[in-house]
């Protein structure tokens, strides 16, 4: 696994993707990559045609066209060489109900073509439960399990699908920092999720999807950044600001006064903090508080979703 | 193979801890066999003649419910993609699941076998043929369960769709209702249904000529799974949501279909609609078979030989003799088998006797063609015969009825044509270990005294490769007397009615 990630060729690169059901478009020519080390995020909203993607890459589904290369091996060529280079822990399936969590493990270490399991349960926090049945596991320990049962074969690539869907936060915060340490160790990470904090946390890069098509893809901030008009800067003065100096502070920047408070939006904020600095510096008047005010990831997304679907 | 073995040990494992799927793979069978024992539980051997019907109940039940409703829960819980997400080809996780649920079939298939041998089933004749119907029935409706899987959306729709397979079956398909009980058109429709074909070749197994007699029924199972599976394969699916219904779906399903009709229209060019008959019907006291003419004296004072003559009166005129009465007389007794003779054998009623073309202790005429699977059977008992030890025991009438149990458990488990040549056979071995004028007396002996010897040959029948029925023992010695009775009668010149011989 190593020898790949060190190697900096994409760990996924999918090109020109398409699926159709029926007459519909799942996946309507999409392309994506993830580097070694990296965590991309697959965002959109239901029907965007995230699962039918990931179905694609996991092996799941057969592409109508379009190319999917894991860690340079041509899944459409040789499905199951890909499938070995690449771990998927999917919502959507089921954990053998009448196995313990060892004879789980230990099946699909064989059906892995005997990959080495050594130590894997108790890396995951699962062996006090090695002998329960799976039937009889929490939320969270399915999840780490199914993680578990992804590393199995150490893949360089990992597809996890909303991985903290029905996590108590503690466990979900556990969960994530098991996430980034499969990151440090060279993997790349397939995030799907409807959980904004969740990918603006551990996400280097998001990819939103609607209607079948990459509509945005960037890293989270960059994001927000390009989408400047959602960011609002919150400055309370005493005495309040003259409205001719607002004015001339605020520039091209939308302004809001009432009072003390100003709030500018849209517009070049960081050329408004910088008037905002010199214009004061010669009055006197002091700043009492100071605030950015970022959009959400989350607004940001349906408000790409929306400008996509028209 | 490594692949295969953990699947298929995983899949014994989750079978294993599923109560449920015990109770309808394991508890169902042996509760469907107890009903069976229960219903015919007055043949003359127990469950004998219906083995290829519980056998394909159980088959039946555990392919058209127990694999699909497997197949369908574990794709519907997104364990099948699960798996898929391995590197392991989808044909070993597919064969592993057939494999399991032909393993715990067998299991059952054991189970009940080794109960219907406690309740006095005698074993298979044919082992290994039995093994190989067993498969054959096994492949065409595991082919039928796994189209089942493909075709269904969820468990309860399992349900549904195996409902209409099953109860066809077991009403109009000769699995439950017997097919002597049907009409014709059931009949005809029967030999298009994959479960009569099913018994006929396990019951052929168990109690008849063996897989060489039923080539056709092991044929159109081996068609029929044939087709069934190219369906199953063809519309696979790992996904729990069904895809919309296709043309290719209805085509891949008349495939299956197809195959039916083509063995039910196969079945029909051939003759094969008509059951063969069953007749296992009691058999009368020996009373029934005897002429009832007034008694002779000697005959009177020999019919108690064990007690010391009783000295009559010289005063006393011996009394007329009696008016005919309805009922006979019971036999009168020669004080041994040396002192029988023509007399006696004119006690017998051999008019009364069942035809020789009948069902009931049949005999062939001499030269009558024998079927070539008969034939080869014939050839190796009359190979085996001579040397059976039975047959060489020091007791002349113990002897003698040994060898007439050679004819008289075929006849009673209705052989496919077999038991009607068996007697023969036994004739010609009798007259080589019996010198000929001992015969007559020795056959009129053991008729007369059918309750009399032991039946140790019975289970001697192992050795001829014939079925050994355990208890209870009368009927098989109803049919000794007959023999004997028949076999004395052509002898004697005396050979009973004919009778169109059964289809």
């Amino acid at each position: 696994m190593a020898r790949l990630a060190d190697s900096g060729a994409p760990l996924l690169a999918v090109a020109g993707l398409v699926k159709r059901h029926g007459t519909t478009a799942a996946v309507a020519g999409v392309d994506l990559m993830v580097a070694p080390g990296e965590i991309v995020g697959l965002l959109g909203a239901n029907g965007a045609g995230k699962t039918s993607l990931i179905e694609c890459i996991a092996g799941l589904a057969t592409p109508d066209a379009g190319t999917i290369r894991i860690a340079g091996v041509d899944a459409g060529a040789d499905p199951r060489g890909a499938r070995r280079l690449c771990g998927v822990a999917l919502q959507s399936t089921g954990l053998p109900p009448r196995l313990t969590v060892a004879e789980t493990v230990a099946l699909f270490a064989v059906l892995h073509g005997g990959a080495d399991t050594d130590g894997l349960i108790d890396r995951f926090g699962l062996a006090g439960k090695a002998g329960a049945r799976c039937e009889t596991l929490s939320g969270g320990q399915r999840q780490r399990l199914a993680l578990a049962l992804a590393l199995i074969g150490d893949p360089p690539l990992l597809i996890l699908d909303e991985p903290g869907a029905g996590l108590d936060p503690a466990i979900r915060d556990d969960f994530h920092g098991l996430i980034e340490t499969l990151r440090s160790s060279g993997r790349g990470l397939l995030i799907a999720t409807h959980d904004l904090a969740e990918a603006a946390r551990l996400c280097d890069r998001v990819v939103v999807m609607a209607a079948g098509r990459v509509v945005a893809a960037g890293s989270p901030g960059a994001l927000i950044e390009d989408a400047g008009g959602l960011v609002r800067l919150r400055v309370r003065t005493r005495p309040a600001v003259p409205d001719t100096v607002a004015a001339e502070i605020a520039g091209d920047a939308r302004l809001a006064q009432d009072g003390e408070l100003m709030v500018f939006s849209g517009g070049d904020l960081r050329a408004v903090l910088a008037r905002l600095g010199a214009a004061l510096a010669t009055a006197d008047i002091a700043i009492v508080d100071i605030a950015t005010e970022t959009a959400s990831l989350e607004a940001l997304i349906v408000a790409m979703v929306r400008r996509a679907d028209g | 193979m490594a692949e295969l073995g953990a699947l298929s040990l995983a899949m014994v494992r989750m079978n294993l801890r599923n109560r449920i799927a015990l109770v309808y793979g394991f508890v169902f069978p042996l509760l469907f066999l107890v009903a069976f024992w229960a219903l015919y539980r007055n043949d003359p051997v127990p469950l004998a003649l219906h083995a290829g019907q519980f056998l394909t109940v159980t088959i039946l039940g555990a392919a058209c419910f127990g694999l699909p409703t497997q197949m369908v829960s574990e794709r519907e819980a997104g364990i099948w993609r699960r798996f898929r997400l391995t590197p392991t080809p989808t044909p070993v996780f597919v064969g592993a699941t057939l494999l399991v649920r032909l393993a715990l079939l067998l299991a059952a298939v054991a189970l009940q076998l080794l109960l219907a041998r406690a309740l006095g089933m005698p074993w298979p004749v044919h082992p290994i043929g039995l093994a190989v119907a067993l498969l054959a029935a096994s492949f065409a409706f595991l082919g039928l369960g796994a189209v089942i899987a493909m075709l269904v959306p969820n468990v309860p729709a399992v349900q549904a769709l195996g409902q209409c397979l099953f109860l066809p079956m077991l009403i109009v398909g000769g699995v439950a209702v017997p097919l002597t009980s049907l009409p014709d058109w059931a009949l005809t429709l029967s030999v298009f249904l994959p479960g009569r074909h099913a018994v006929t070749a396990l019951q052929a197994n168990v109690t008849g000529l063996g897989i060489s007699a039923v080539r056709f029924e092991l044929g159109a199972l081996v068609v029929i799974g044939g087709a069934a599976f190219a369906a199953a394969s063809a519309l696979f699916r790992w996904q729990p949501v069904a895809p919309a219904r296709s043309g290719r779906t209805t085509g891949w399903l008349l495939v299956a279909l197809a195959a039916w009709g083509a063995v039910g229209l196969a079945a029909i060019g051939t003759g094969r609609v008509a059951p063969a008959g069953r007749d296992i019907a009691r058999i009368g006291p020996v009373t029934d078979f005897l002429a009832a003419p007034p008694v002779p004296a000697r005959e009177q004072a020999a019919d108690t030989p064990a007690e010391p003559p009783v000295a009559t009166e010289p005063e006393k005129v011996p009394e007329p003799a009696p008016e005919p009465v309805i009922a006979p007389l019971p036999p009168p007794r020669p004080p041994g088998w040396q002192a029988v003779g023509p007399a006696d054998y004119a006690r017998i009623a051999f008019e009364a006797l069942p035809p020789d073309g009948g069902l009931v202790s049949p005999i062939a005429s001499a030269g009558e063609a024998m079927d070539p699977v008969v034939a080869e059977q014939i050839a190796l008992l009359s190979v085996r015969l001579p040397s059976w030890p039975p047959a060489k025991v020091a007791d002349p009438v113990q002897r003698v009825r040994n060898l007439l149990t050679v004819a008289a458990v075929p006849d009673l488990l209705q052989m496919d044509g077999f038991e009607r040549h068996v007697p023969l056979l036994v004739l010609e071995r009798l007259e080589a270990e019996v010198p000929a004028a001992d015969l007559p007396k020795l056959l009129y002996w053991v008729a007369m005294h059918p309750d009399e010897g032991d039946d140790s040959a019975i289970a001697a029948l192992e050795r001829l490769r014939l079925p050994a029925t355990s208890e209870p023992t009368k009927p098989v010695r109803e049919r000794i007397m007959l023999y004997a009775m028949k076999l004395l009668g052509r002898l004697t010149d005396q050979p009973p009615p004919a009778a169109a011989r059964r289809e």
